[in-house]
């Protein structure tokens, strides 16, 4: 019961820190100057050293204790998938996407927060120089991968706890998890076309 | 209509030394209003006399004939061929020990579920015959009904990932059962004591939310409402004060 209520909090607290983080990256969409005073702004409070620690940790302990309802033998992996496929079920497919990509998350964020940190402080100019230079591709597939598992693992949550039918629930966390995105895809637009350029 | 209808059956009889488990193809032409139990019994007098299957009230009512129909659990009295393509694919359920052909034993199954959750009504009071019976108000009577619908075909058993990979997780229809003893107000039991049989990986911790179970009563019941249920309320018990 413990593993399966910290999984729920720390699932809750990193949707929330991804969800930050991507009203906070998308200041820049008003110009890199607004993201660079919000960068400046965060490190001053050490609300980014904080943030980031707390959600390094936090991600750490969602993996630990998460990672057990992965099936572990082949035996069991070989009868998951069978039987999604056999019966063509919805939401088991949803749960074996959620779980692919928590894997290439667990990748790609530990390479995106290695380069930021290895490149502190954050200013709008160094993130702009990644995405133009080619790491574009990197950012979608992360950016899609990350959303799609918040939205997933919400929406799994939800529906082990909460008193309402799947059927609202999944559309309101699409609804969410859509403006999300388009949050984001703004971000990494502005990013793109202008970012650099002051 | 007027299909020519394809049934691959498999057969396997495990207690009959020498045979190996096989697809066997059954041909039929499709009649008005027939279901995969109508087609069984056909096929039986008309083909194959040594095919079995289980079934006993073909309204959906006694749970005895789920298997799986192109691939999902279904009761074969409730599944009508001409929502289906004309190639028909029957397997017995899994999860539980196969009889013979379609037919498995899924009294013990739920037998050893119910034996080792202690799912009937936990009283101290004795049975008085002729004392008139408790009143129980509406609300709760309706409740206790919506979860005492269950068959117990083992579809939702079928369905679910968790039974398949960890056979000490109770499913689905154990936890239901449970929730339908919780929610009666003659069982003496506290939260606490349901937690010693609910509050672990095979109770409802071991639920990864994946709603197979749902998605595959023939009976509709609301197992994702009444497994949340559970979950709260087991979840309060096990950080409430411990104790009985």
């Amino acid at each position: 019961m413990y593993l399966e209520l910290a999984g729920l909090v720390t699932g809750v607290l990193l949707v929330a820190f991804l969800w930050t983080h991507a009203f906070l990256v998308a200041t820049v969409v008003f110009g890199p100057a607004a993201f660079d005073g919000m960068a400046r702004f965060l490190e001053d409070y050490y609300l980014s050293h904080a943030g980031i620690g707390l959600g390094l940790v936090i991600g750490l302990v969602h993996v630990a204790v998460v990672a057990r309802r992965v099936p572990a033998g082949y035996r069991a992996q070989r009868t998951v998938w069978r039987l999604a496929g056999k019966m063509r079920h919805t939401d088991t497919y949803i749960w074996a996407l959620q779980v692919v990509t928590g894997l290439v998350i667990l990748v790609l964020a530990a390479a995106h927060i290695w380069v930021v940190l290895a490149d502190w402080p954050l200013q709008a100019a160094k993130s702009a120089l990644r995405v133009q230079t080619g790491y574009l591709s990197f950012y979608l597939i992360l950016l899609l991968v990350a959303e799609y598992h918040a939205a997933a693992g919400l929406y799994r949550l939800l529906v082990k706890w909460a008193r309402f039918r799947r059927r609202s629930l999944a559309r309101a966390i699409g609804a969410a998890a859509a403006f999300i995105l388009s949050v984001n895809l703004a971000a990494l637009w502005a990013l793109f076309y202008f970012g650099g350029v002051r | 209509m007027d299909r020519r209808l394809t049934f691959d059956i498999f057969r396997y009889h495990p207690f009959t030394a020498g045979t190996e488990p096989r697809m066997q193809a059954f041909h039929l032409r499709e009649t008005p209003g027939m279901n995969i139990y109508a087609a069984l019994t056909r096929i039986r007098e008309e083909q194959d006399p040594s095919l079995m299957f289980d079934f006993v009230c073909r309204m959906a009512l006694c749970g005895s004939c789920g298997m799986l129909i192109n691939g999902r659990p279904r009761l074969a009295c409730k599944t009508f061929t001409r929502r289906l393509p004309d190639r028909i694919t029957l397997y017995p359920l899994p999860v539980f020990r196969l009889v013979g052909d379609l037919s498995v034993d899924t009294g013990e199954w739920f037998r050893h579920v119910a034996l080792k959750t202690g799912a009937w009504l936990h009283t101290s009071r004795a049975f008085e015959p002729v004392a008139p019976e408790e009143r129980m108000d509406n609300e709760t009577v309706l409740k206790v009904y919506e979860a005492e619908r269950c068959i117990e075909c083992g579809c939702c058993l079928a369905a679910c990932a968790k039974v398949h990979i960890q056979p000490g997780f109770i499913g689905a229809a154990g936890v239901n059962r449970l929730a339908r003893f919780m929610l009666d107000p003659r069982d003496e039991r506290s939260a606490a004591q349901y937690f010693e049989v609910l509050g672990s990986q095979d109770g409802i911790f071991g639920c990864m939310g994946l709603m197979g179970c749902e998605d595959n009563c023939p009976k509709d019941l609301p197992l994702q409402l009444q497994l949340a249920y559970v979950r709260r309320t087991m979840a309060a018990a096990g950080l409430g004060p411990r104790g009985n």
